[in-house]
């Protein structure tokens, strides 16, 4: 009870509460702008991190990178581009809706939807905290070693492409950490002569260059305008029937947003997978499945509410075991670092007030997002028609900005665009960036883990009870996809 | 060979760089890059291998001369940011460049001069002014107070 009142007090703070606003409408904002990813705007606003409160940064990230998938509603359903790459399943229904007429309808029940789920995955990651707590005061160092471990495995294996290309990517994240002063001894490695390396890479230029470098690079290639199309009108008064349809569905809404949870609680499946088992979902208990895809209602609510309330559930392995939920889950691990914070099990005996002040800043962010686009919706659609030309040079300097930013530092906009350079080419041959952001975030914990746990229990530590549970999970997970595709291959 | 064969090569090749300076450290620093590099390695070797021979997958799509120079100006108008930044700072700097690369775009002149000195006057006001970050001056404003 402590902790759930030491975390409003945090949140009700004058500046947390502006850094909610400006974060909401931030997220808002490049929710609406196709390309550019919730993720995106994470890696950006990270440096502007250095030196805030933990409860004000962390409200920033946080409220910026939930709300994008309310914002992206927006064009998915009136020009049938998505706005944040999860959107894209709302478009199979939504923008049907719009060729109807029933625009207004379609965007009330999406933008309510996806309000309502936000608001529900943020209820259920704050009733699980205080159940997880218990739990996780069982891991010793083995225990977090494995943990770890299972995180980057599972990002690098179950994220989009080839497995083999995802283990390397982690791979290559912890190996770049083995640059510069080795936690454990103190000793400087494998930086050869260069000021620069001493102290290892830095977080920030890694991030940005993953990310947004190659997003930039992408529009600054395709060129034009981001939108073909000019927005169609928004007809307001359907716009109270479709927040009216969410109400009329809400046993929908009820198991669309547990769906959204239970699949953000799973590391590295996140927002690009709920939204789509959302929808199969919908459309298979639904008494009239036939009209999906032709401009269900019902289709557009259920993946808007399993997009946000996955947030919620992304959370929960995120600070209790440090295991990001998604791949914007592992940026935000950044974000921790940065404010001197270490998400896992320690996190939640330590830090039980921010915790539940993020649960707070999430809830008010949502309410925020979802009245400003229903207030704004027909103006939100004019941010999708700028020009790539326009928006490419201003989001460079800022990303620029923020590299340099951080440690007052130009080789680090260098360094930027050299990881923008390996961002962009592992894009291209389909290695997974988020893999190898989240290896070099959390490869020092590993490497310092490792060897504690040696030190202390010797080299078979992996023994005990737990772990043991830990290493079947690391290697059944991905090992069951393999298992049913091969069994399948046999029968075929 | 396909493009991304010779990534997994450049990055094997750097591995394997690593592994030739690495026996020169103390046991403890070296261990864990020993436990990750090896089957990183492998990992690599196995990659490598299966692009090579792999035999019923199509081959990446040949890259036209077009498209191939669409990327290489997409790149050079990023990077193009670098000397401005360097030689004429933040603000001016990022003024010149964004009003440049609008105009290069053929966007209104109203367009690209507002915009720019918009963004110019955010990145003054927030964070020289506002924030105190000593934003860097560029070499072109030390060399004229010098």
């Amino acid at each position: 009870m402590d902790g759930i009142v030491q975390g409003l007090l945090l949140t009700v703070q004058p500046s947390v509460l502006a850094f909610i606003f400006l974060g909401t409408i931030l997220g808002t904002i490049f929710g609406v702008v196709p390309g550019i990813s919730g993720m995106t705007l994470l890696a950006v606003l990270l440096p502007f991190t250095f030196g805030m409160q933990p409860a004000e940064g962390l409200a920033l990230l946080m409220a910026g990178n939930a709300v994008c998938h309310v914002g992206g509603a927006v064009t998915s359903v009136l020009l049938a581009i998505p706005g944040d790459p999860p959107n894209a399943a709302t478009i199979l229904d939504g923008f049907p809706m719009t060729q109807q007429g029933k625009g207004g309808r379609a965007l009330g029940a999406a933008l309510t939807a996806a309000t309502v789920g936000g608001i529900f995955g943020i209820v259920a990651m704050a009733v699980m905290i205080p159940i997880l707590r218990p739990i996780v005061l069982l891991f010793g160092f083995p225990e977090t070693f494995l943990v770890v471990l299972m995180g980057i495995t599972f990002i690098a294996v179950l994220g989009k492409g080839s497995m083999i290309k995802g283990l390397i990517s982690g791979g290559i994240g912890i190996f770049l950490t083995f640059v510069g002063y080795q936690a454990v001894s103190g000793i400087p490695r494998l930086s050869p002569d260069i000021l620069y390396l001493l102290y290892g890479f830095k977080l920030i230029p890694i991030a940005l260059g993953l990310f947004a470098i190659p997003e930039l690079m992408e529009l600054v290639v395709e060129g034009g305008t981001i939108a073909k199309l000019s927005g169609p009108a928004v007809g307001k008064g359907d716009v109270i029937e479709g927040i009216k349809d969410v109400f009329r569905h809400w046993w929908l809404v009820v198991r669309c947003g547990v769906i959204g949870i239970v699949v953000g609680i799973a590391p590295a499946a996140g927002a690009e997978t709920s939204p789509w088992i959302a929808y199969g979902y919908a459309k298979q208990v639904s008494k009239h499945p036939e009209e999906f895809g032709k401009g269900s209602v019902e289709g557009v609510i259920a993946p808007q509410v399993a997009v946000t309330s996955v947030k919620g559930g992304d959370l929960v392995p995120t600070l209790s075991f440090g295991i990001p939920g998604s791949s914007s889950m592992a940026v935000l691990l950044g974000g921790f670092l940065i404010m001197g914070l270490t998400p896992g099990p320690f996190f939640l005996k330590e830090h039980l007030d921010i915790a539940f002040s993020l649960v707070f800043s999430l809830a008010i962010a949502f309410v925020i997002t979802g009245g400003i686009c229903l207030l704004l919706a027909s103006r939100l659609t004019k941010v999708a028609l700028v020009p790539g030309s326009i928006l490419a040079p201003i989001i460079l300097i800022f990303t620029l900005l923020g590299a340099y930013c951080a440690e007052n530092d130009m080789n680090d906009v260098l360094m930027t665009f050299v990881f923008g350079a390996l961002g962009y080419t592992m894009m291209r041959f389909g290695y997974n960036r988020p893999a190898l952001l989240l290896g070099f975030v959390l490869g020092n914990l590993l490497e310092t883990t490792f060897h504690i746990s040696v030190q202390t229990r010797g080299w078979l530590f992996f023994t005990s009870p737990i772990s043991i549970i830990l290493i079947l999970i690391m290697i059944l997970t991905p090992g069951y996809p393999l298992l049913k595709a091969a069994m399948r291959r046999m029968r075929g | 060979m396909k493009p991304s064969t010779v990534f997994a090569l450049v990055i094997l090749g750097i591995l394997a760089s690593t592994f030739l300076v690495l026996p020169g450290y103390p046991l403890l620093v070296k261990l864990f890059p020993y436990v990750v590099g090896i089957p990183l390695a492998v990992l690599l070797i196995i990659e490598v291998l299966r692009e090579l021979f792999e035999k019923h997958q199509p081959a990446d799509a040949p890259t036209s001369a077009a498209t191939l120079q669409r990327h290489v100006a997409g790149a050079l108008m990023l990077l193009a940011i670098l000397p401005f930044l360097y030689l004429l700072g933040f603000v001016v700097g990022s003024l010149m460049y964004s009003f440049l690369y609008m105009k290069l775009h053929e966007q209104r002149w109203h367009v690209a001069a507002g915009l720019s000195l918009l963004s110019a006057a955010v990145i003054y006001i927030g964070f020289v002014s506002i924030l105190k970050i000593p934003l860097y001056e560029g070499l072109v404003f030390l060399w004229l107070i010098k």
